[in-house]
């Protein structure tokens, strides 16, 4: 099911707890994704897919961080398909280890 | 100052004139050995030539210093001074003195590269003044390198010496002044120029301009791609910090691609890109990712705002 769609970029649910960003988030988008997000977070911990993001910048991942930290003690993101790109961004920027981040499948940041 | 070195005051800066191989030895190993003698913490960035006559010299007194290859630390000249504050944050406290030696400036330095190896100079004394003592010994190739390098040197460093005498340096501007010598423009580009005006529904189409010019202009997937992320972060700079629009820039030269972001912001913190970021997950990491991405930035807030060049050099 889409949640979200502009010009760039594509939200779906593939389930309750598990949500598949498709395209490209930068400043213009970013706070709608984050919204989008926000309003249909369910308990517990999510799952992102970002194997079909094919960019996004800084401010992206730091309000995936302000989501992760709204929801509560304990909850973390659970990140599929990191792009290759965006891994070595976060290992630059120091954010190897964002504590409310899990990597499925042993693909840490760095 | 005599030929004794005083080690008790804080951040002692040093530029080392020297010429050719035996002057540079004759600068460096009493340096390095009375370093060694007082059991202090010393790193060298050199490039690997210099490392091995050092070593060689040196003998076992080698295995109490720390070399890393200036070509690579420095390739950019905004990550040398990272990995100063590194080793000093690993040394400080611990009782031992520290010292090294950076030869951050060659003749092979593109003009640009040049200028910004001077900023670092300068910045150094921003970066260090008001922390732990510790003495950077920076040499100067004055058979190699032109006379108004060797002059700027002495303005970026509050002592100089010809490895024997070691005096004030006349010339040097201070610290206070050291963060803010190079506010003229940057020379004019040559040659064709694409360009457009953005705000931030323009990212979108401006990260494509980039990447194909990148790669026509032959700049192989990966660098095109560090070009456009670091692009897009100066960019969002301008749409948060610098009046919500910007304008770019992109031209190519024979040996690089640069791109030109401008807007009416400015920034007042010189080391706003060269301070490695801190846990704080709001703290602003745009223009030391750029650092990291790019071959060499240039940053340089004018009265009518703040332009920052970002280049990639073109595979030889």
């Amino acid at each position: 099911m889409t949640l979200y769609a502009d010009s760039q970029l594509t939200i779906s649910s593939g389930g309750p707890a598990c949500f598949t960003l498709s395209g490209e988030v930068d400043a213009w988008n970013v706070a709608a994704v984050t919204e989008t997000l926000a309003r249909h977070l369910p308990p517990g911990d999510v799952s992102l897919d970002l194997s079909d993001l094919s960019f996004a910048d800084v401010e992206t991942i730091r309000a995936l961080v302000s989501l992760a930290d709204g929801m509560g003690e304990g909850r973390r993101i659970v990140i599929r398909g990191l792009p290759s790109r965006l891994r070595r961004v976060l290992e630059l920027v120091g954010w190897s280890n964002l504590p409310r981040f899990v990597y499925e499948s042993g693909e840490p940041a760095a | 100052m005599s030929a004794s070195r005083a080690s008790t005051e804080g951040f002692q800066h040093e530029a080392m004139f020297y010429r050719g191989a035996a002057g540079f030895l004759a600068g460096t190993i009493p340096f390095l050995r009375e370093g060694v003698a007082k059991g202090e913490a010393i790193l060298v960035f050199e490039s690997s030539a210099k490392i091995d006559m050092l070593r060689s010299e040196l003998g076992d007194d080698a295995r109490s210093v720390e070399f890393a290859d200036m070509a690579a630390v420095g390739a950019n000249p905004a990550r040398i001074i990272p990995a100063w504050v590194d080793f000093v944050s690993r040394h400080s406290g611990g009782g031992r003195g520290m010292r090294g030696i950076g030869e951050p400036i060659w003749k092979e330095r593109t003009a640009d590269q040049l200028i910004e190896c001077q900023r670092h100079e300068s910045l150094l004394n921003v970066a260090f003044s008001n922390g732990e003592p510790w003495y950077l010994l920076c040499p100067y190739d004055t058979e190699a390198l032109p006379p108004e390098v060797i002059e700027e040197a002495g303005r970026s460093h509050k002592y100089v010496s010809d490895g024997h005498a070691h005096n004030h340096s006349s010339s040097f501007r201070g610290p206070d002044a050291s963060g803010a010598p190079f506010d003229a423009p940057l020379p004019e580009p040559a040659g064709p120029i694409r360009e457009l005006k953005f705000t931030a529904e323009d990212l979108y189409g401006m990260r494509a301009i980039v990447r194909q010019f990148a790669t026509d202009s032959v700049l192989p997937a990966a660098l095109a791609d560090d070009l456009v992320t670091a692009v897009n972060e100066v960019a969002t700079n301008s749409l948060r910090h610098g009046g919500g629009e910007g304008h770019l820039r992109i031209w190519r030269e024979p040996d690089k691609v640069s791109c030109e972001i401008s807007d009416g912001g400015r920034i007042a913190n010189p080391l706003v890109d060269r301070e490695r970021p801190g846990a704080d997950i709001r703290a602003s990491r745009g223009l030391w990712l750029a650092n990291q991405l790019c071959d060499l930035i240039q940053i340089r807030t004018l009265s009518s705002g703040t332009v920052v060049r970002l280049h990639m050099w073109r595979p030889k």
